[in-house]
């Protein structure tokens, strides 16, 4: 895999279980899908300290149906421009993880190092394996990787590119 | 082996599948409504696609439309905004538009039912997460995000990986007064918000039989309150009266196929499920939220719950946080709080047969003092319907607000919230943090027990 499946940064927050997308981006702000300012009202009721917490390259661990609830794409939009660079929850709901991916955000399901990581931790996480190196503790995790296909989306540049590489490839075969 | 229900609607539409079981599905219909749409359009134009079958696509405005009689059309902020694109973005891609004024207008998951769009057998999108709704028709219907919706505009088409599948089976005596707001409250509350992650989810047996289709579509609007994507409910002679004589439902022999279809569209008896819940509703009393989440639900007649013995931090957290945002503590009875706004409305329970019921508990009563309550009928027929009863009289003269099709004050999209601190009866299917409002506190119930609560101000 390419330069991509590989991502370092710092765990810069921590945040529960069942955090759901309406705290991500409230109903009100949805009528905005620019980036910039849905970074600046990322979660502003639930946990108005997040944005400074939060900085580029910034690592989330998160607990379990991590983004359940509405189908809003900001949501996702918001705390990548908020900062975040993966997230690694102990489970995600399904169609935040699709949103995520969609968008550009990575996401790893390993129940182990999100609840054992902590704020300030140094990771590298290889994003096809899931492997988690927690370079501050010296351990590392199991995760969940990224499915081939979305991998392979992702770095194809999107659901798109991808779409025509794969049916070429069909025609091919 | 057989093939459930699922599996059948899955295997009629797959185009080409990977390796991994990833497949890319044909989709029949695409649902835009105003917030989708808008953006998805702004996705196409930025790219240069156009929409692949324009005919296959309808959007009806209603996440940011004021719910007040007599309105313009771009009341609120958030309307002006979003309004004049998605009508663009319609003229331009040749989509159909419901727009504010007319007559098939109204929240998307009920017009798509409503006007004969959403049939059995077919695959159906929308930038929503509650289009699982449609999944009681028969039809295999996921909510998933603007890119994607996007995505399938331009290409009639979607990458989606396949599903676990789930069986929920209701049996036993459904109580007169007992929704299936109730039913499925207390089935999130029992199974967990999280249990249907990965699922699709079948519901079968009597107690699902004997429901009209305005009740299978609650019934489904709130499976994604359980983490389940997909929603499905086999079709039968109850769906078949309901779609055929729809507007756009199909006619002659077309329509003789369809019907005959509905009979092949069903789980064969030998088929296997991944999951299985059975349910005996036996019972069960009407159901009422007591939290910050949907599974968090009881007993109209119980009380706030204790954090349970043996909970994990995590869990302690989630009651506390609850606990906090919601103003009262552990042992409280719901019948003792007081509220202060009612809404009843909503893709969950805005259908024309929850207004009758609800018309009937509140004629000639009035609303509480200190109580605001607004209804909101789910489309212009079911308002024009309802008119021609004559309930909208009867909620009016009962004090009630009689507002315009839209989602108001479930999303909180329109610029109407509840105020912070109210305690809002609601018949919607979210009562997250902030949901309707900033600090506004939210009881997910059914129609049945917001009209009781708007006359007492009190559950009851």
């Amino acid at each position: 895999m390419s330069k991509i499946a590989l991502i370092r940064g710092n765990v810069l927050d921590k945040l529960g279980d069942h955090i759901d997308t309406d705290v991500m981006t409230p109903g009100k702000y949805l009528t905005s899908y620019e980036p910039a300012y849905l970074g600046s009202i990322c979660l502003i009721d639930l946990d108005p300290g997040f944005r400074e917490r939060m900085k580029p390259g910034g690592i989330l661990l998160a607990g379990v149906n991590f983004g359940c609830g509405s189908s809003r794409e900001t949501a996702p939009i918001a705390l990548k421009a908020a900062g975040v660079q993966l997230i690694i929850a102990k489970e995600f709901a399904r169609i935040f993880y699709r949103n995520a991916l969609n968008i550009g955000l990575p996401c790893i399901t390993s129940e182990e190092a999100a609840a054992v990581c902590e704020i300030g931790d140094d990771l590298e996480v290889d994003l096809e394996s899931g492997l988690i190196v927690n370079h501050t503790k010296n351990g590392s995790f199991h995760g969940d990787g990224i499915p081939q296909e979305l991998l392979a989306q992702f770095e194809a540049g999107g659901l798109f590119p991808y779409l025509k590489a794969r049916l070429r490839q069909k025609r091919e075969k | 082996m057989g093939k459930t229900l699922f599996e059948k609607l899955w295997d009629l539409h797959v185009v080409c599948e990977d390796d991994d079981g990833t497949c890319l599905l044909f989709i029949d219909r695409i649902y835009l409504h105003d917030l989708c749409g808008a953006f998805s359009f702004q996705m196409l134009n930025k790219n240069g696609y156009s929409v692949r079958r324009p005919e296959a696509v309808i959007a009806s405005p209603d996440h940011t439309l004021s719910s007040k009689c007599g309105r313009a059309g771009e009341d609120s902020p958030e309307c002006r905004s979003i309004l004049p694109r998605l009508r663009r973005g319609c003229k331009k891609y040749g989509v159909t538009l419901f727009d504010i004024n007319d007559d098939r207008q109204g929240i998307i998951h009920i017009i798509g039912p409503e006007q004969g769009f959403s049939l059995p057998g077919m695959t159906i999108l929308c930038g929503d997460s509650h289009t699982c709704t449609h999944g009681a028709v028969g039809a295999l219907a996921l909510g998933v995000g603007t890119s994607e919706v996007y995505h399938a505009l331009a290409t009639s088409c979607l990458w989606v990986r396949k599903p676990k599948t789930m069986r929920i089976w209701i049996g036993g005596t459904r109580d007169d007064g007992v929704e299936p707001m109730d039913i499925i409250l207390h089935l999130i509350a029992e199974q967990g918000i999280s249990r249907g992650i990965g699922y699709a989810v079948e519901y079968c047996g009597p107690v699902v039989e004997q429901m009209t289709m305005d009740e299978r579509f609650t019934l489904c609007n709130l499976t994604i309150e359980m983490g389940a994507e997909y929603g499905v409910i086999a079709p039968d002679d109850t769906t078949i009266a309901y779609f055929r004589d729809k507007p756009n439902a199909p006619k002659g022999k077309m329509l003789e196929a369809l019907i005959a279809h509905c009979k092949e569209i069903r789980s064969d008896p030998d088929c296997k499920y991944d999951a299985e819940i059975s349910e005996d509703i036996t019972g069960l009393t009407r159901q009422i939220t007591w939290g910050i989440n949907p599974g968090q639900t009881v007993s109209v007649f119980g009380g706030v719950p204790s954090v349970p013995a043996g909970a994990d931090e995590n869990e302690k957290t989630l009651f506390e946080k609850a606990y906090g945002y919601m103003g009262y503590g552990p042992g409280m009875r719901m019948q003792d709080l007081s509220i202060q706004r009612v809404f009843i409305g909503s893709c969950s329970n805005g259908r024309l047969s929850y207004l009758v019921k609800s018309a009937a508990l509140v004629k000639g009563k009035h609303v509480a003092g200190g109580v605001e309550a607004l209804i909101v009928p789910g489309s212009m027929a079911v308002k024009r319907a309802a008119e021609a009863q004559g309930l909208d009289d009867i909620f009016t003269e009962a004090g009630f607000q009689w507002g315009e099709p839209g989602c108001s004050l479930c999303a909180g999209s329109n610029g109407e919230r509840v105020a912070a601190g109210q305690h809002c009866v609601s018949t919607t299917n979210r009562n997250f943090i902030g949901r309707q409002g900033r600090d506004a506190r939210t009881h997910l119930a059914s129609p049945v027990t917001a009209a009781m609560a708007a006359i007492s101000g009190k559950i009851q």
